[in-house]
């Protein structure tokens, strides 16, 4: 909302610099945005009024005129290129060293005198572009004959203009007059309201024009006056000026009184050709089925029955609320008019306007919620001001048609109120006169000490306040929040969740990070081709998506966290030679799962995945890392369900994103929790990612977390008793497991420990067998174990070993 | 016979001995000094056995002296050694790198995504005030995310909230559910199946059907707060607002509550901490005012209390919100908040 300042004094006297009023209004929730300072460039001894006393012709160049222009005392002669000069005529001069837009540069410059064709000029005429009026001008500024003369420009047009960002529960703020209460509440002014009062002629409107409202859910009041025998032209210099400053642009008198009067009251209104009007009836009611109307911009119109329309004895003439329609709009024929001012339902005129997406002024302000009370101050005021500015008889008395009357409901207000929102107490006086000065009446009252409780009544003007914290704002804001005490709660502090997954993935995020991965969050929304490219498009299953998406990069739910990932390592593959790279993501992922009737419906989990691609580590001067491969990834995995006390397993899985040979299922109390693997050549090229070896895992974080109950690690007593340590090398198989083998050694009581040492093909060993070592701890609760008792248990195992998998002590043959 | 032994001889010997142990640099030299000296066949045990050629009566002295000498020596030898340890050990390849200008080993070192950072920087700023951590779902119905809020459907509190809808109808021919636009139907969600009181934060991500630019992105996150109690009030409001920006952003923070609206919230305010960037003088980042604004804040609206079962005669609380990109760019710097959500490791690998 725009407010010039100088039309705001003309309802409220203030002394503020406009910035420091602009601070205050900020502060009580009217946003100033920014101030347009008109004519900041205009010094006050460099651009002044003056009046053209006589024109001569340049003697050389046709198209150039000699104006001499009269400054108060002085009068200068100089060369002007415009056409619209004439003598006594008020204008803009602006002296040598003025600073104005150059009409060549588009920037401002100092005037310097000049000679012209050779006649010498100090100083110029203005145009609005020079002065930075107007993006555009032609010929020079023409100010009101009654511009005194020697004046500086700045003095006359210079103003402020508040650019105020209105919240949606304030209509009343968009309007002058309700800035200039906020304004008189401020600074204790009084706010003096315009002129309403007009003469009628003898000839009464209810002869002339007859009203019904159909529908008065949509419409709770509707109100006419009639005008004959009015001017059409253009609008007085002072009226076309407030509107440009307030961003609307001028028509003619009828249309700029009606928007003038909106920006003033904020009640927006609509004047009609009378004579256009067909049986003398204006119906107010839902729009039929196949209705349509051509409003004022040329559009026609296809209405539903939940718009309201006005109509005349045939057709719709008007988009109740919204936009007049083409078939009675007021133009240059135009003598009489009738002038509406009506009430209509917010939910309504905002279901309309989005519909047709058609928003003006006017739906704006109604559909923000409007006061009907509002609505004859605007139609009295409106009335005044076409008898003044277009001539015309007013007809007798006006149209009035509501259901019942509009009674202001009181809101109490107690000083319990005032303590229990605020913690604070108030005095009722100070309560009482920051009300007042908002324009609320306080129709009853209650006092007893520090005690009150207050019946009020809120102005005509404010929509918004219907409780008791409507009035504790109103008090608290006028007042400054600074002016309320500082506490911290006393109430006792609720009993915790001390499982949420919020935690458990705070800690997964520090495990991860504390191994030397890099955090990544990337959207929720993806497309079917990177879906796709991770082959993660059921064809069974719907991919959900959005249903206004801002691009098709972004229309679909990712139903993985893959495509994310991937997507991320491919922005970051140059960085994959020189130092390896190694990040993961946890957010959600979004599936249909069964709905209420059978049906698919959205909805969402939280997942890990990790990627890991080249160096280990960073390169250095002496030192030049190996390629991370599948055990830096399962490494990882171990490292962190060891840290979150979970247990841990691995089976062979068939995830189809895979090299067949190495990938697993990790597993979690025998569930399946997630999968680990080195990705396959196709989903590489498919993200065009580097084609070295690329590790995955991926891990379903809400399942992980039901299974993590007991996150206490147990702690375990050392074994006072000293172990004893025993290397097995063996020949086993090539496809014989590993694991299989530890698990098989760790079955044995007395071994406490078991780790690979050594894993060896080759030289030595027959080509379809390996050699593996195990290095083991062997310890007991009861006592230092002795060799006897070791190499005992040692034999059995071995033998185990043997008839389980096959293998063989590697000394004892090769 | 053998020289005869004089204290003069051995003051020299251990001068000789002190300054060739002191010049020897390599391992071998020492090594050898130390068979010079102490050797089997060194000069020290030369003259110890040479003590039966002495005087009986200086023999005493002599020993004693000899004895000191040696000592001295063994010490000297020790300490040479433990000294050079190092160096001692060294291969030639090694010894040239013995330069400390050469650069460190550098490590890929594990980082925190900025967002994830500044969400646990404010969680944990409010934890020992007695919040706790709970998330909600990021496709909401639109009960919890307008309606439950005081924002019901075609109201213009919903241009304030621009939203991606789903595209999913239920068996009415509604579109009920969208991305959440903030992480305020959470204070519907807890107090729905909560009762008072009630202390939570809510940090998450939420949606904006918004064109990006440097400032904005569709795609950012919140941290919510909610208490509700008997007795809560503004001022309590104002005490748990002003400790959280003196943790965050500095003991010496000014703040600054001014009147704004929220549909959920009344009386609602938004809150400014003092640029500490300019310390409120104006600049760039506050846009010339002193002032930054750091959230929406409010006392929880009686209609939200009643809609979730909360009698708002006996219970009040407050609820504020935050943008963590933008206490994150207002800490580090950042200046365009595309670079959260592109994923470039050279921005991430910077926190
Ligand atoms: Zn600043």
């Amino acid at each position: 909302m725009k407010i010039p300042i100088s039309w705001l004094k003309k309802y409220i006297a203030f002394e503020q610099e406009p910035q420091n009023l602009a601070d205050h209004l900020t502060m009580v929730g009217l946003e100033v945005e920014k101030i347009d300072n008109v004519g900041l460039n205009w010094a006050k001894d460099k651009v002044v009024i003056g009046e053209i006393s006589s024109i001569d012709v340049h003697p050389n160049a046709e198209r150039l005129r000699l104006p001499t222009v009269l400054l108060g005392g002085i009068s200068v002669k100089v060369v002007c290129g415009a056409d619209n000069l004439y003598v006594g005529q008020k204008i803009a001069f602006a002296h040598e060293g003025a600073e104005l837009l150059s009409n060549r540069s588009k920037k401002i410059e100092v005037l310097k005198s000049a000679t012209i064709r050779g006649v010498e000029s100090s100083g110029m005429v203005c145009s609005e572009f020079e002065l930075g009026l107007s993006e555009y001008s032609e010929g020079i500024l023409e100010l009101p004959p009654d511009a005194p003369i020697g004046m500086p420009l700045i003095d006359y047009l210079g103003d402020n203009i508040l650019d105020i960002d209105v919240t949606p529960n304030r209509p009343d703020c968009l309007s002058v007059l309700g800035v200039a209460h906020e304004v008189a509440a401020l600074t204790g002014g009084v706010v003096s309201f315009p002129n309403n009062n007009y003469d009628e002629s003898d000839t009464s409107i209810e002869s002339r024009i007859k009203v019904k409202i159909e529908d008065s859910e949509k419409c709770s009041r509707y109100m006419l006056s009639l005008i004959d025998n009015i001017n059409i032209a253009e609008s007085p210099k002072w009226l076309q000026d407030i509107l440009i400053k307030s961003d609307v642009r001028p028509i003619n008198n009828i249309v700029d009184i009606t928007n003038f009067v909106m920006l003033e009251y904020g009640q927006p209104l609509h004047a009609f050709d009378f004579d256009k009007i067909q049986g003398g009836q204006i119906i107010v009611r839902s729009a039929k089925a196949k209705e349509f109307i051509t409003t004022l911009d040329n559009q026609k119109r296809n209405l539903e029955p939940y718009m309201v329309v006005i109509c005349d004895s045939e057709s719709p003439i008007a988009l109740g609320g919204i936009m007049g329609g083409d078939k009675c709009e007021v133009d240059g024929n135009t003598k009489s008019i009738v002038l509406e001012s009506a009430n209509f339902n917010q939910t309504f005129i905002r279901k309309t306007s989005s519909e047709l997406k058609l928003r003006t002024e006017a739906s704006y302000r109604f559909e923000r919620g409007l006061r009907p009370e509002l609505t004859q101050h605007a139609l009295f005021r409106a009335t005044s001001l076409i008898k003044e500015i277009c001539g015309g008889q007013v007809a007798k008395g006006f149209v009035d048609i509501k259901l019942e009357e509009f009674i202001s409901k009181n809101v109490m207000l107690s000083s319990n109120d005032i303590s229990r929102v605020l913690g604070v107490e108030i005095d009722p006086l100070e309560i009482e006169s920051i009300l007042n000065s908002l324009g609320f009446s306080i129709e009853n009252k209650f006092v007893d000490g520090k005690k009150y409780r207050f019946s009020v009544i809120p102005p005509y003007w404010r929509s918004d306040i219907s409780i008791p914290e409507d009035l504790v704002e109103e008090v608290a804001r006028i007042r400054g929040y600074e002016n309320i005490p500082t506490k911290m709660i006393s109430s006792s502090i609720p009993s915790g969740n001390k499982y949420s997954i919020f935690n458990f993935k705070e800690s997964i995020r520090d495990l991860l990070v504390s191994i030397g991965m890099n955090e990544t969050i990337s959207y929720n929304l993806t497309n079917l081709n990177d879906l796709d490219k991770s082959g993660f498009l059921d064809k069974d299953i719907p991919a959900f998506k959005v249903l206004n998406p801002m691009s098709l990069e972004q229309e679909y739910f990712r139903n993985s966290l893959r495509p994310s990932i991937f997507n991320t390592l491919s922005n970051n593959r140059l960085l994959i030679e020189k130092e390896g790279v190694k990040i993961f993501e946890i957010g959600k992922v979004f599936f249909a799962s069964n709905g209420e009737e059978g049906n698919f419906m959205p909805s969402e989990k939280e997942y890990l995945v990790g990627v890991l691609q080249g160096k280990k580590n960073i390169d250095s001067w002496n030192t030049v890392q190996e390629e991370m491969d599948f055990f830096d990834a399962k490494g990882i995995i171990e490292h962190l369900f060891f840290k979150l006390n979970l247990d841990l397993d691995f089976f062979e899985s068939i995830d189809n994103m895979f090299e067949n040979e190495l990938s697993a299922n990790i597993i979690c109390q025998n569930d399946v929790v997630g999968v680990l693997g080195e990705v396959n050549n196709q989903i590489k090229k498919n993200f065009d990612l580097d084609p070295s070896p690329l590790l995955f895992f991926e891990i379903n974080l809400e399942k992980l977390n039901s299974l993590s109950k007991d996150k206490f690690k147990k702690y375990i007593p050392f074994n006072i008793y000293p172990g004893a340590y025993r290397d097995i090398s063996l020949v086993v198989d090539k496809n014989i497991q590993v694991g299989d083998i530890n698990k098989l050694i760790l079955q044995n009581k007395l071994v406490s420990e078991s780790s690979l040492v050594d894993l060896y093909f080759g030289k030595g060993i027959p080509e379809d067998k390996k050699s593996v070592m195990f290095s083991l701890v062997f310890e007991s609760g009861k006592g230092t174990l002795t060799s006897n008792q070791i190499e005992k248990s040692l034999n059995q195992m071995i033998k185990k070993i043997e008839r389980k998998f096959g293998a063989y002590l590697r000394s004892s043959k090769d | 016979m053998s020289e005869v032994l004089n204290i003069e001889k051995i003051g020299q010997i251990t001068d000789n001995a002190i300054s060739e142990i002191s010049k020897s640099v390599s391992k071998d030299e020492i090594s050898n000094l130390r068979v010079k000296y102490l050797g089997r066949k060194g000069i020290i045990p030369a003259l110890l056995r040479s003590i039966r050629d002495v005087d009986v009566v200086d023999r005493k002295i002599f020993g004693q002296e000899l004895n000191v000498l040696k000592n001295n020596l063994e010490e000297l030898f020790e300490e040479k050694i433990n000294q050079n340890k190092e160096d001692l050990y060294l291969s030639d390849k090694e010894k040239s790198l013995q330069d400390i200008s050469l650069p460190g080993r550098k490590k890929n070192v594990g980082t925190l995504h900025p967002t994830s950072r500044v969400v646990r920087e404010i969680c944990d700023a409010f934890l020992p005030m007695g919040f706790q951590v709970v998330e909600g779902p990021e496709i909401e119905l639109d009960k919890y995310n307008f309606e439950l809020l005081n924002i019901p459907k075609d109201h213009p509190s919903r241009d304030m909230f621009d939203t991606f809808w789903v595209d999913w109808k239920n068996d009415q021919g509604e579109y009920p559910l969208l991305m959440r636009t903030h992480t305020s139907p959470m204070q519907a969600r807890v107090m729905e199946t909560t009762e008072p009181p009630v202390r939570v934060l809510v940090p998450g991500k939420v949606f904006r059907y918004e064109a990006t630019d440097a400032s904005h992105e569709w795609h950012f996150f919140q941290v919510e707060g909610l208490a509700v109690d008997r007795g809560i009030t503004f001022a309590d409001l104002k005490g748990t607002v002003y400790e959280f920006a003196r943790t965050i952003f500095g003991s010496d923070r000014k703040i600054r509550f001014r009147c704004d609206y929220f549909p959920f919230v009344e009386p609602g305010v938004d809150v400014s901490i003092d640029c500490f960037i300019c310390e409120g003088n104006g600049c760039r980042v506050c846009g010339k005012t002193g002032w930054i604004e750091i959230m929406g804040a409010g006392m929880v609206h009686p209609k939200v209390l009643s809609s979730v079962g909360y009698d708002p005669e006996i219970y009040s609380g407050f609820a504020f919100g935050m943008g963590v990109e933008r206490i994150a760019m207002l800490k580090y710097g950042i200046e365009d908040i595309r670079l959260f959500y592109s994923n470039d490791l050279r921005f991430l690998k910077q926190f």
